[in-house]
């Protein structure tokens, strides 16, 4: 809580102009920001390139931020639109529906993957990277940004039972994923 | 969304679809508490709360293997502010205005304060021209008319609102034009007279309420 009052009062002050306190934001929250771009574009140049723009954004709109959600969920919703508006760019070049231009990123996952077979976890890890890029972002945002329903709906722009459902077909998928590797979970 | 995944989820769905939150803490009182009612009542749901440990713990574990930005990074964002020109809220533009004109103030001898003073009433002048001259250029005032100047008799209702200090000129606009409204004094303690077409109570009203929605609005006072 602390650290979010802290978040807040260095938005106050980007939002006056004071760039050192946008460079104490960036060093606080570049890391999940970037692990978040990386997530949904999959390549580093352009998450580098993004992370870039997501920051640059919250200097020119700082004084736009009413403190109706947290600072990261700010950050985070700003860093889902330029996401999706280079995928859509990608889709635009390629000439391909949005659903297959996130799966043709998503086939150049680092593979964390199938070579460990033996881990439990590791067999998640792998499906959790054969979800679709809807279903891996959800989970990203509750279990690593910890972000709650109210908070993963301002990140996405979608409603809060969207986000419940969202959630519960994506974890539905991943039972489904590990049944096929051999992992019966017993649920759903 | 897949279009195959219909929105409605029966009870025990529900209660699967908050589990996640239940574990991580992030949910509101009411829902945990309906969590808890609802696997105290069925506690085969409590083994579910260890698949989401195992996706939460898998989750965590991608995420932090992809690694953190270069130092590099914050290079870049420096460089990119010094190229990028910064859009100015209203607020600090006219308190960068004022704080000019305090140190300007300040290096003057007493024998030039008279003149000072002058300048300083031209200078309010010109702060409430920033707001006053967009708008009345708009509704087709002359270019010289500024907001400090002499109230005039008109149709249309008049209030008095304060904006934001984070309010841009821009959005000034945009709502003053969405409103159809125009400066017509101003700043007086920190409100604007603003005229508006009269449209009658309710648009009276609605206007009101648009004004206090539009973000940029700190108070509104009837005036006549």
């Amino acid at each position: 809580m602390q650290s979010q009052a802290e978040e807040r009062a260095l938005l106050k002050a980007i939002a006056a102009g004071d760039a050192k306190s946008l460079e104490r934001l960036f060093a606080r929250a570049q890391t999940r920001v970037f692990r978040f771009l990386m997530r949904v574009v999959k390549r580093q140049e352009i998450a580098e390139e993004l992370l870039n723009e997501v920051f640059l954004s919250v200097w020119q709109n700082a004084h736009r931020y009413e403190g109706r959600s947290e600072p990261l969920t700010w950050v985070l919703s700003i860093a889902h639109n330029k996401a999706m508006s280079a995928l859509r760019k990608k889709t635009e070049v390629l000439g391909i529906a949005d659903e297959a231009a996130r799966d043709l990123v998503a086939e150049e996952d680092p593979p964390d993957i199938a070579a460990q077979k033996h881990d439990k976890s590791a067999k998640i890890r792998a499906c959790i990277g054969e979800l679709s890029a809807d279903h891996r972002t959800i989970l990203d945002l509750v279990y690593y940004q910890e972000q709650s329903v109210a908070e993963v709906a301002a990140v996405l722009g979608i409603p809060e039972n969207t986000v419940k459902t969202r959630m519960f077909y994506a974890r539905k998928k991943l039972s489904e994923l590990l049944l096929a590797r051999g992992i019966d979970r017993g649920w759903p | 969304m897949n279009a195959e995944q219909p929105d409605e989820l029966s009870e025990r769905e529900e209660i699967e679809a908050l589990l996640p939150w239940y574990v991580s803490g992030k949910l509101d009182a009411h829902a945990r508490a309906r969590v808890e009612r609802y696997v105290a009542m069925h506690p085969e749901v409590s083994a579910h709360l260890a698949l989401v440990r195992e996706e939460s713990d898998a989750t965590i574990t991608a995420n932090e293997a992809v690694p953190a930005p270069g130092p590099e990074a914050l290079d870049r964002l420096r460089a990119s502010i010094a190229a990028t020109p910064r859009r100015q809220p209203l607020g600090a533009v006219l308190g960068q205005i004022g704080n000019r004109f305090t140190d300007w103030l300040a290096g003057l001898a007493p024998s030039q304060l008279a003149l000072a003073a002058a300048v300083a009433a031209l200078l309010i002048m010109l702060q409430a021209a920033a707001i006053g001259a967009l708008v009345l250029e708009r509704a087709g005032a002359p270019a010289y008319q500024t907001a400090g100047g002499e109230q005039t008799a008109g149709e249309g209702i008049e209030l008095l609102v304060g904006f934001s200090d984070t309010a841009t000129i821009g959005e000034v606009a945009a709502l003053l034009k969405r409103l159809d409204a125009v400066v017509v004094d101003g700043p007086r303690a920190g409100l604007y007279r603003l005229r508006l077409p009269d449209t009658g109570d309710e648009g009276r009203k609605a206007a009101i309420e648009a004004l206090h929605q539009s973000g940029v609005v700190t108070a509104v006072l009837p005036e006549r």
